[in-house]
């Protein structure tokens, strides 16, 4: 039976969900090696890098298309329907553990970064600006560092984002503006041509 | 604005920038150390991405495990091979019926179907011209057989002839030869043997008589043989060609019992 099999890589994921809801198994299986790394590192990342939350929840997640594949909603991209549903339970974990980090730093638009004189570049090194560069992210309005965590590392586009998070395209946009802005303001010290 | 967009903005200098991406980037950047100093946060942020993508962790075996237990019993009367089973591949449910495999090989089971009228026109007509070739043959092996038969034929009157001549000589010898042998005993024997072969040659039918002319006997008189069997040779018919080995033997058997 192996030579009648599918050509499973090359099937989008809307077809594959198509032939999940139907038994098919190895259609399964192409969308966990699609999706399960990027769902675990996403999870992770939402979840204040609890390792095994993300686990548990990319499990859910999956459970979640095998028992109910219906609804998939097929004139949707699967994509963003997954990282919705994914958003969605990382927004209910959030409300059970009644856990809301820096939901005031809502980034105004004249936002003008606080200028620190002391000349940091010096007295830190490179492998610092991670550090520096996650305080900020946590720092950062949810609402803002969710697009901007969509748009670099998951990679999904404006329209994506817009998807999943149900939001205007012009809403998104200007919150990865305001994103990027308050970054580039905040992680200014990095930068040495300016602290030359 | 899309990532290549922003990517293309920072892979430009200040100056290269057009007044409609100043414009469409001035919520970023007013001036040039404002843009400089985003180009190069940005490119860092860049490469911490990168970094912490290297280093994305995979999920453990243990889930996919839970999720196959999960699947099998969630689908357990429809099995694993549905889709990839030999019906599937005949008769596939998702496509329309003319992509259907087994429209497709009924198709040309029936052209094949609609050939063999004329795979047969063709053998008959090659048959045609086979038979034509065999007549050309055939009319040059009679050719040969008649050539090779006068060949034989010629050879067989040969060995007649010389089949004859050495008759004549045994005659000779035999005639000389009984010419020696006491002449009373010899005439009461042909006198015996000729009355009865005579008798049983009336008594034969006209298809019973022999028409050879080794059988054929003139008078008693000029019978010179033991038995009463007579032989019509005369000088000027012992030259034909008709004198066969088998008579010549019988003949000769014939003898046997006399000396």
């Amino acid at each position: 039976m192996q030579i009648l099999r599918k050509k499973y890589n090359t099937f989008s994921d809307e077809d594959l969900m198509n032939y999940l809801s139907k038994g098919d198994k190895f259609a399964f299986d192409e969308l966990y090696s699609r999706y399960a790394k990027a769902m675990l590192n996403y999870f992770k990342r939402l979840l204040w890098n609890d390792l095994e939350k993300a686990e548990d929840f990319v499990h859910d997640l999956f459970a979640k298309i095998i028992q109910k594949p219906e609804s998939f909603d097929a004139s949707r991209s699967f994509k963003t329907w997954f990282y919705s549903v994914a958003n969605n339970m990382c927004k209910n974990e959030y409300k059970k553990q009644e856990v809301r980090k820096n939901t005031s730093y809502s980034i105004e638009p004249n936002f003008v970064a606080k200028d620190e004189k002391t000349n940091v570049l010096n007295e830190v090194q490179d492998s610092f600006f991670g550090e520096a560069f996650d305080k900020k992210i946590k720092e950062m309005d949810n609402k803002h560092s969710e697009v901007f965590k969509l748009r670099h590392f998951d990679g999904l586009s404006i329209k994506e984002i817009a998807e999943v998070l149900n939001a205007n395209e012009g809403t998104i946009k200007s919150r990865l503006f305001y994103a990027t802005k308050y970054l580039a303001e905040s992680l200014k010290e990095f930068n040495p041509l300016v602290n030359r | 604005m899309e990532k290549h967009e922003l990517d293309s903005i920072f892979e430009k200098t200040y100056i290269e920038l057009s007044d409609s991406e100043k414009s469409e980037m001035s919520d970023l950047f007013q001036n040039e150390d404002e843009f400089n100093q985003l180009k190069y946060i940005f490119n860092q942020i860049s490469n911490e991405v990168d970094k912490r993508k290297s280093l994305e962790i995979e999920p453990k075996a243990e889930i996919k495990s839970n999720l196959d237990n999960l699947f099998h019993q969630k689908y357990q009367n429809t099995g694993v091979l549905w889709y990839n089973a030999l019906s599937v591949f005949f008769i596939n449910p998702e496509k329309k019926w003319h992509a259907q495999n087994l429209t497709r090989i009924a198709a040309i089971a029936i052209l094949a179907l609609l050939m063999i009228p004329f795979m047969n026109s063709t053998k008959i007509e090659d048959n045609g011209v086979l038979t034509a070739k065999n007549e050309i043959k055939t009319e040059g092996k009679k050719e040969k057989e008649k050539i090779e038969n006068k060949i034989v034929n010629d050879d067989n009157s040969l060995e007649n002839e010389s089949n004859v001549e050495n008759k004549l000589s045994t005659e000779k010898e035999f005639k000389q030869t009984f010419d020696a042998s006491p002449a009373e005993i010899v005439r009461n024997n042909q006198t015996f043997g000729s009355s009865l072969a005579s008798e049983d040659f009336d008594n034969l039918s006209a298809k019973e008589k022999p028409t050879s002319d080794v059988f054929l006997a003139e008078s008693s008189s000029l019978s010179m043989h033991p038995d009463g069997v007579f032989i019509e040779r005369e000088e000027k018919n012992k030259e034909s060609t008709n004198f066969s080995l088998q008579a010549n033997l019988n003949f000769l058997d014939l003898l046997t019992p006399t000396f």
